[in-house]
């Protein structure tokens, strides 16, 4: 098969580019591209011999799954996006040696999750040396409110998340987000399954204590 | 943390084996509260999967090959400078031994009385060609 006729395969498939620009989706994709790993590996060779479009293509299948993870660990911004954007010129940078041992999501997600984790320690030194971090008071809304209260209650769930600590939530993202399995993320975390389970056990202990109202508002809502 | 509860985070979120399930389930049945306990969780990992959020820019991809693109542009362009330049010096270099030599030449073979002006003039020009190396270099 040739490289354009992979792409066109592809393209077909995972019906991109996208006709109304949009690049989000709401769910964890499971596409065609899942159930036909050849193509992908294909793909892969083309993008490592240098071909722009088939790399084009990768980004256009995964960078949903790396907007998650990064958005996941460290909410919308800037800083999101071109953490997205490096995982995927490392991924660019290391085609060459890609052994295919591990799926192409889930050597992404390694790499997203890496980057977040060491965005995450930067932020906690700068924050240390920023008196102006410790004393700003919480924004408020025009109707005067603070930003907690006038959230809703899905940003209160991505709010408590970043609350955890980054260790909780790397594996609250990965199994409850993304929908990885335990073994999954204990893969890409490079930890034992049973920490993930540990880690997502306290992790529910913190959500419960601090969703607490909004999730009997919405149980009975 | 026991056995149940590791069971229990696992199955809200992937398929448990038929004997895994089985365990579960006698647990769940002994002890309504742990059923409970069970609802609650199914009901936040729901909640944290619709809170899920994947959007970036649309142009997230093109910015992707963009960057890319400026990358190895940069990095060829670096090594096409790096390589005049070390052909510039080269040439620089090269031109200063030729005048070493012929200074080392002129000296040697006119040991009583050197032609006037030449050695200066070879001198002047090693200095020059040198000048013009170190110049490059730094």
């Amino acid at each position: 098969v040739s490289n354009w006729g992979v792409k066109g395969v592809f393209a077909s498939f995972l019906g991109v580019p996208v006709p109304n620009g949009s690049v989000c989706t709401s769910q964890p994709e499971h596409s065609q591209l899942d159930e036909k790993p050849s193509l992908e590996k294909e793909l892969l060779q083309s993008a490592a011999a240098g071909d722009r479009e088939a790399f084009r293509l990768l980004v256009e299948k995964h960078h949903s799954l790396v907007a998650a993870t990064v958005i996941g660990m460290l909410g919308h911004g800037p800083e999101s996006e071109d953490i997205g954007q490096e995982a995927f010129l490392r991924m660019h940078a290391a085609l060459k040696g890609f052994r295919g041992e591990a799926s192409i999501g889930t050597y992404l997600t390694r790499i997203a999750m890496n980057l977040c984790l060491n965005e995450i320690r930067r932020r906690k030194r700068r924050a240390r040396f920023d008196f102006r971090f410790s004393k700003s008071e919480p924004p408020r809304t025009s109707d005067g409110r603070t930003e907690i209260e006038s959230m809703s209650f899905q940003d209160s769930i991505r709010r408590a998340i970043l609350r955890l600590e980054p260790e909780q939530r790397s594996t609250v993202v990965l199994c409850w987000m993304d929908g990885h399995t335990a073994r999954d993320a204990a893969d890409i975390l490079g930890i034992p399954i049973g920490t993930v389970l540990s880690r997502l056990h306290r992790a529910r202990k913190n959500l419960r204590q601090w969703l607490a109202p909004e999730m009997e508002d919405k149980h009975h809502g | 943390m026991d056995e149940f509860m590791k069971l229990m985070i696992r199955s809200v979120n992937e398929e448990l084996t038929p004997e895994e399930q089985e365990k579960l389930e006698i647990t769940l049945n002994r002890n309504p509260d742990l059923g409970i306990e069970q609802r609650e969780l199914q009901r936040l990992r729901n909640n944290i999967a619709d809170a899920r959020s994947d959007c970036f820019n649309p142009q997230f991809p093109a910015s992707v090959i963009f960057a890319i693109t400026r990358l190895e542009s940069k990095s060829k362009n670096a090594f096409e400078e790096l390589l005049f330049a070390f052909y510039r010096v080269g040439l620089a270099g090269a031109l200063a031994c030729l005048m070493l030599a012929m200074w080392t030449q002129a000296t040697s073979k006119n040991s009583v009385s050197p032609p006037s002006g030449s050695i200066e003039m070879v001198e002047e020009l090693v200095e020059l060609s040198t000048y013009y190396a170190l110049e490059e270099v730094l």
